[in-house]
């Protein structure tokens, strides 16, 4: 998807639009070299605001500023950790992307395409190739329905089975593949018979039946007993890797990010302030919130009396902060943080951040391309 | 392939399973059923004339009229049977009909919200305000024409509302759980995502609507006949109830008059009102007084995990 | 270290514990029959201590928790045991009426309406899972406290009771100008730490507390947490931590207790624990966290998962998922005793360190890393991963 094939479909009247999608698809062609793959899904300047709806005379109407100004991309067979706390906006994002929310402003591009509201049809296409897991294993499986049911519901929506026959071949096959086995006997079970890990296998099985291109997990294992979460995630890993899966993986566990996602996006109150490739993010983080998040989450082999300082809570989003939202708690702010929100400042090796202790942010905000390495989990042995 | 693979749990046997499960439900079910059963066939097994005069006059029951006789020699078990017909048909069927404008109106007010939620709570607010007997009364008195039909719009207008909202919030309220989110993710379309995915976990509140509006409405019609607002020239109840009064049964102890079919209306309305508990505590284990054994579809629909298996959940 | 000389003895508590709890079992009765949430656990907690309980759904934990303060409801019962509470000597501590003197313990279980009135929050307090729904939505936070404390210290004047409240709010760094608002005005933190001054109200010596941090954002649960030690470092008081998260146990805990399937299944030291685990599912739960540090390498958890108690696995409950698993497993129960001779006070419920079943050297962790990747590799998910990353 190159500049001129944009500025030739600007021929009619969405010119604005178009030329702003031009302009930052050049950008990104430009200022960060060529990716080594184009990326699959891409969320560009995303903004959402829930009205709230209040009565009364003379009573102006409240807004939640959930997400502002947010731009990531995914690719094929890589994973994007969206890190933040409660309220940071992670999980507005993962349904902006799944399109159960509607864009307040900002693009969304799939493959390349910019995504519009041209109709079920094209709706149903989108959904088919971007699908979603959902944190809590217990509720997202409609406790009425059979296993059998639940994936055969997304093969039949997409005529994915030609017969009965063939259906039920799918359905084992996919049980296989999200280690549910004996499959035979977990096709007729009921949610309510199984526990929460194979639930969530159930929802895993269930977003692959139609062999999507993007997979959006919002918080898959916080609910889940701990000693199965590993094996959930390294399932999933296996599976991105197995079928080229493009992975939104959000969690507000920023170790898991680690060691599941290759990218890490640090949000805070509904803005982005960090993000790059995880391992760097985390060893050297430059946010002042990415480096209070790291210094709260548990960790068995800090020395004992690491300091810890905090003050504050996170913001209301109705009356946000102006500026960076993070400036009432941050040790280092200064005036110009409660202006504005500062751009992204790259830092170098795909590291970028939003802070203008490191500059004043007039690098480019397209999507970070991939990093130079393609394998970053490497296998046991390996350092 | 193995065939058992493909096999579902048969609906019929869930239905049974879910008849047999609880007491309660076992024995107010017979009873209905005994009634739908005489309602359906005993006029053709009783080959009396209900409206037939004889000459014995206000008879106590006896071998040749069962159930005695009323003021103008009619045989009272012939009435019962007949009236019977009439109760419960018209009990059921505005029942049913009412029951299924609440669940449409709810639902639709629930599911989509906006202004479709706006313009439906508001006349479901409107209908709800109004008060439904005295309401029911003067539309009785006032339409011109006296019958089972009149009887059953003016109850069904009366008691439709008060369903539609419980069922609008219960809808409110599973359109937020994830399974609806992961549906509409999923590219399911509306009308799939309420019939096939919300309204069958709504089964229970549906059933128990539908009970108690069936209660309702046989009562409505009882009282509104015996009050004189129904047709006299058909056999029900309610009319017997009718008769029975201006004639001063009571007054005369002529108590095989007003006695049966007063059992018939408690006995059907209890029944009713047992498969309502039995509902209930199915949904609500803690409301349980007997073991349970595996889940049935009502239970399912509730996410009623097995006892142990949720005190588990709670307590460790 | 040598198996053999091991002791083969049950512990041995000391007299500096606070609370012993001795062969505690809880059950209830369920459709499918009875189900045994807890099964003969004896732990100690010393004073000052604090004490965590960690382990996942089924292991028994919460019930622990339950059945100590004596909050149990039917179905659920207490089939046997003690809980034995040491009395302070200070003088001044308010002691439970008929208390027998001079360090005899009395057992909890056992005490009356009356007795155990005097204990519940003036020696033992508790702070739930659900704290934040354990506030009344419609009265202030002056009225709760208060509350509490005109209930157990009706001789205290209204005066006195307001300044309580506000050095309880002081103490748990909530200032004190907030003592007026209602629960729905302050933040998750902020009611979590309410709820922790509520319990401090009368200066317990013992606090248990259920998964108080698990529902809060990260850094406020670690404000939470240094708040309970600093408050802990003040006031001296004795704290159970019940928890699934073993990682802040780590942090926090100076003594770790890991149950499994209602069963003890070891009991360490911080630094004990850390250093050498001895029980495999010990191992397995340390490394399930993935680390903030160190090389970014594939981590195998645990296989299968928790069991459901209504159908525990014969013998050891872990066995069908332990790595380790070996001859007597199946069958033989573990009796909890000392791992080794070196550390004594490290138990283990565990037939890898009974000389009657294994002999040889014990265990490292080296030996449990290895036998888990190997279980992992033969594993479907590992030989799906093995030839991805062959084909890499």
């Amino acid at each position: 998807m190159s500049a001129e094939d944009t500025s030739v479909n600007n021929a009619s009247d969405t010119t604005s639009a178009n030329q702003q999608l031009a302009a930052l698809s050049l950008a990104a062609d430009f200022a960060s070299g060529p990716p080594k793959t184009p990326p699959v899904l891409e969320g560009l300047h995303l903004r959402k605001h829930f009205p709230l709806r209040q009565f009364g005379i003379g009573v102006t109407s409240n807004v939640v500023h959930a997400v502002e100004d947010a731009t990531l991309a995914l690719y094929p067979g890589r994973a994007l950790a969206l890190v933040g706390e409660s309220g940071s906006g992670k999980s507005t994002i993962a349904r902006m992307l799944a399109r159960l929310y509607t864009l307040t402003s900002g693009v969304l591009r799939f493959e390349g395409k910019p995504v519009t509201n041209d109709g079920r049809a094209a709706l149903r296409e989108y959904r088919r190739h971007v699908q979603m897991i959902f944190q809590d294993p217990f509720s997202s499986l409609n406790p009425i329905h059979s296993v059998r049911y639940h994936l055969s519901r997304p093969l039949r929506l997409y005529n994915h089975a030609q017969s009965k026959r063939q259906e039920t071949d799918k359905i084992l096959t996919l049980l296989d593949r999200v280690s549910l086995s004996p499959a035979e006997q977990f096709i007729q079970k009921y949610p309510h018979q199984l526990s929460g890990g194979q639930r969530q296998r159930v929802a895993i099985a269930q977003a692959l039946a139609v062999r999507p291109k993007v997979i959006l997990a919002d918080e898959p294992v916080s609910m889940l007993d701990v000693s199965i979460r590993l094996d959930i995630l390294n399932l999933m890993s296996a599976l991105k890797d197995e079928e080229r899966l493009a992975f939104l993986f959000i969690t507000h566990d920023i170790a898991s990010a680690r060691y599941f996602a290759e990218e890490t996006m640090i949000m805070y109150a509904g803005q982005v302030m960090e993000g790059g490739p995880s391992d760097v993010v985390i060893q050297q983080p430059k946010h002042p919130y990415t480096q209070l998040l790291i210094s709260a989450a548990p960790d068995p082999d800090r020395p004992e009396e690491a300091p810890f300082q905090a003050h504050g809570e996170i913001p209301s989003l109705i009356t946000p902060p102006t500026g960076c939202r993070f400036h009432p708690r941050c040790p280092h702010a200064m005036p110009v943080c409660r202006e504005r929100f500062p751009g992204r400042t790259n830092l170098g090796n795909g590291h970028w951040t939003h802070c203008f202790l490191y500059g004043e942010g007039n690098d480019d905000t397209a999507p970070a391309p991939p990093s130079a390495s393609t394998s970053t989990t490497a296998s046991a042995g390996h350092s | 392939m193995n065939p058992s693979v493909t096999a579902s749990p048969g609906r019929l046997s869930a239905l049974w399973r879910f008849v047999t499960l609880n007491r309660k439900v076992t024995i107010g079910m017979v009873i209905v059923a005994f009634f739908v059963l005489v309602a359906l066939f005993g006029p053709l097994l009783v080959q009396l004339d209900p409206t037939a005069f004889t000459e014995d006059l206000l008879q106590p029951p006896s071998s040749a009229h069962w159930l005695g006789t009323t003021q103008n020699g009619q045989d009272v078990f012939a009435q019962l049977i007949v009236g019977t017909r009439v109760s419960v048909a018209l009990g059921f069927i505005v029942g049913i009909l009412t029951t299924a404008v609440s669940v449409v109106v709810g639902v639709a007010s629930g599911y989509f919200g906006g202004v479709i939620d706006e313009a439906f709570s508001l006349v479901t607010n409107v209908f709800l305000v109004l008060p439904t007997l005295p309401l029911a009364i003067l539309l009785a008195a006032f339409l011109p024409y006296k019958g089972p039909l009149t009887l059953g719009i003016v109850i069904g207008v009366t008691g439709w509302s008060w369903g539609a909202r419980v069922m609008r919030s219960q809808t409110l309220s599973m359109r937020g759980r994830d399974f609806v989110e992961a549906a509409q993710a999923r590219g399911e379309t509306s009308f799939r995502i309420i019939f096939f995915e919300i309204l069958p976990n709504e089964t229970a509140l549906v059933a128990a609507e539908l009970l108690g509006t069936v209660i309702y409405c046989i009562l409505a019609e009882a009282g509104l006949e015996f009050l004189g607002l129904g047709n006299f020239s058909s056999v029900s109840w309610g009319t017997m109830f009718f008769f029975a009064q201006n004639n001063d049964a009571l007054l005369l102890g002529a108590w095989w008059w007003f006695l049966p079919p007063g059992i018939c209306i408690a006995l059907l309305g209890a029944a009713l009102a047992l498969v309502n508990f039995g509902i209930d505590e199915i949904a609500n284990p803690r409301l349980r007084t007997e073991r349970g054994r595996k889940p049935s579809l009502l239970k399912r629909a509730l996410g009623v995990p097995a006892p142990s298996q949720q005190l588990q959940e709670e307590t460790v | 270290m040598n198996a053999p000389n091991a002791p083969q003895v049950a512990p041995v508590f000391s007299t500096t514990n606070i609370l012993e709890i001795r062969n505690l079992s809880v059950e209830y009765a369920s459709s499918s029959g009875t189900v045994r949430a807890l099964n003969n656990v004896s732990l100690a907690l010393g004073r000052g201590q604090i004490l965590g309980l960690a382990g996942e759904s089924g292991s028994g934990k919460t019930t622990l928790g339950h059945a100590i303060a004596r909050l149990l409801r039917p179905p659920a019962a207490i089939t046997g045991g003690q809980v034995l509470y040491y009395p302070p000597d200070d003088s001044h501590r308010v002691k439970p009426p008929n208390a027998p003197g001079d360090g005899q313990p009395i057992d909890i279980l056992q005490m009356s309406g009356k007795q155990l009135r005097a204990v519940r929050w003036s020696t033992l307090a508790i702070v739930f899972q659900s704290a934040m729904n354990a506030l009344n939505p419609v009265l202030r936070l002056s009225s709760q406290i208060g509350d509490v404390l005109k209930a157990h210290r009706p001789e205290m004047a209204a005066q006195e009771r307001r300044e309580r409240a506000q050095e309880l709010l002081k103490f748990v760094g909530i200032s004190p100008d907030r003592i007026k608002s209602y629960p729905h005005e302050l933040s998750g933190g902020m009611r979590q730490r309410a709820i922790i001054a509520i319990a401090l109200a009368l200066s317990p010596e013992i606090i248990i507390m259920d998964e108080p941090t698990t529902a809060l954002d990260v850094v406020v649960q670690r404000e939470i947490l240094l708040e309970i030690a600093r408050l802990r470092k003040r006031f001296n008081f004795s704290v159970i931590f019940i928890t699934h998260d073993l990682s802040l146990l780590l942090e926090l805990a100076d003594k770790i207790a890991i149950m499994y399937a209602g069963r003890l299944v070891e009991t360490a030291t911080r630094a004990e624990l850390k250093r050498q685990p001895r029980h495999p599912y010990s191992y397995g739960m340390l490394h399930s966290f993935p680390t903030l540090h160190g090389p970014r390498r594939r981590m195998t958890g645990i296989p299968g998962s928790p069991p459901d108690l209504r159908e525990t696995p014969a013998g050891c409950a872990f066995h069908p998922r332990c790595p380790m698993a070996f001859a007597p497993c199946a069958t033989i129960l573990p009796q909890i005793r000392s791992s080794s001779a070196e550390t004594p006070q490290q138990l283990v419920a565990c037939h890898l360190y009974d000389s009657t079943h294994a002999s040889g050297p014990l265990p490292t962790n080296a030996d449990f890393g290895a036998r888990y990747e190997e279980v992992y590799a033969r594993s479907s998910l590992g030989t799906r991963r093995a030839v991805v990353e062959d084909a890499r």
